[in-house]
């Protein structure tokens, strides 16, 4: 073959996000200056989408959710945080499922798709027990009512959550 | 089994090279910012009347000096010195001069230049010889502006900065495109592999390397592009750079 093998030659979808699109640097996600949003601490983000890589900054307030859709009361949710090819924040809201269902082992919170222009680098889980989580409005930290958990991901974990 | 799953585990041949040959940061690829130098170095036994003239290519045209070796340039040193004043006059030069040796760059460091000089002699055999040599090839390459990570075959390794990396291949026409492929070896090494014209398919990347980043060249419909010589600066030729962890979806960075 006189060309490059690539990510065309990868013909199942999840395989060729899984090369395609990732995140190689920890993007250490944690509570903005505005506790409504999500920033990146630290380290520039390298990371690539189908193949091309791009760095992004720390930034303060960098994610945004979009969708506000309130989590319920008594649930668990994953929100997903994730670059452009320009640096720009896309957030993808995972559905909620019941905290006692996670616990009785019926049901599980996973990461929601990700977009194929876009590129996973961190997560929230957040656990609401006293009242709903409604994005953009409530603080992604943990207090009152809600458990907020960080991770920093260079794919999707093979239990499709950290 | 008692061992680690190892890349050896894929069977699949582009799962295993998609996975074992990454860059894991970007790179930086870009234009050389550095000043295309060339060194003329008289050499041999310099003598009167012996003739140099030397030839250069700007980005605008041709110029030419000459210079007779005069009987008070008794010396390779004075020689040196002489011919450079020939060299500083001509447009589009900037030179300098120390013991034998004459240093051109274009008088914008930005451009590139094609040097020549040779030794005659109207009656007889010249004895001073003068040898050119590009010593920084500038706009003509490319370069890496950033540290990077980079795995082959399982390993990973760094490398800094790197300049002067040169471009081969054909003369792409008037009204062309052409693919660079930069990869990286275990060593460290950056090359610059080139595509089929006109073709978008990067380059088959060779065993122990890795892909770092890609590099496209279009020519306008009155200029050619000639690798090694042209800078990537010069009017009509356009370069855009990418840089990859792997080779993208449609084979190249669409």
């Amino acid at each position: 073959m006189d060309r490059a093998i690539n990510l065309g030659d990868i013909h199942t979808a999840a395989l060729r996000s899984l090369l395609g699109n990732r995140c190689f640097t920890k993007a250490i996600c944690a509570t903005g200056s505005t506790a409504t949003k999500v920033k990146t601490t630290t380290n520039t983000v390298q990371y690539c989408i189908d193949g091309i890589l791009y760095e992004k900054a720390a930034t303060d307030d960098l994610f945004v959710f979009t969708t506000v859709t309130p989590q319920p009361n008594l649930t668990t949710a994953f929100y997903a945080f994730c670059l452009d090819k320009n640096g720009a924040s896309v957030v993808v809201n995972g559905d909620p499922v019941l905290t006692a269902s996670i616990a009785a082992g019926s049901a599980k919170a996973v990461i929601p798709a990700i977009p194929d222009t876009a590129c996973l680098v961190g997560a929230v889980k957040v656990v609401a027990s006293g009242g709903a989580f409604t994005p953009g409005t409530s603080n992604v930290a943990t207090a009152g009512n809600f458990t907020v958990t960080f991770y920093n991901l260079t794919s999707t974990p093979a239990a499709g959550h950290p | 089994m008692n061992r680690a799953n190892g890349l050896g585990n894929i069977d699949t041949a582009a799962v295993r090279s998609l996975l074992t040959q990454r860059s894991f940061s970007k790179p930086g690829l870009a234009v050389n910012a550095t000043t295309n130098t060339h060194t003329i170095t008289l050499g041999g036994t310099v003598q009167t009347d012996d003739i140099i003239t030397v030839t250069i290519q700007t980005e605008a045209g041709e110029v030419e000096g000459v210079y007779t070796v005069g009987a008070l340039d008794d010396t390779l040193t004075k020689a040196a010195t002489a011919l450079e004043l020939v060299v500083e006059a001509l447009v589009g030069v900037a030179s300098s001069a120390a013991d034998t040796v004459v240093t051109v760059t274009p008088a914008t460091t930005t451009e590139a230049l094609t040097v020549t000089a040779v030794v005659t002699k109207a009656e007889g055999a010249p004895t001073t010889t003068a040898t050119v040599a590009e010593t920084i090839i500038g706009p003509k390459g490319v370069k890496t502006a950033n540290t990077f990570m980079f795995g082959i075959d399982g390993h990973t390794g760094s490398q800094t900065t790197q300049t002067n990396v040169a471009l081969t291949g054909d003369t792409l026409p008037i009204s062309s495109f052409r693919w660079y492929l930069a990869v990286i070896d275990t060593a460290g090494a950056v090359t610059m592999i080139p595509s089929e014209d006109n073709l978008n398919d990067l380059p088959a990347i060779p065993a122990n390397k890795a892909p770092i980043g890609a590099l496209k060249i279009v020519t306008d419909a009155t200029h050619t592009f000639i690798p090694g010589t042209t800078s990537l600066n010069a009017a009509g030729i356009t370069d855009t750079y990418y840089d990859l962890s792997c080779v993208p979806k449609a084979g190249y960075p669409a």
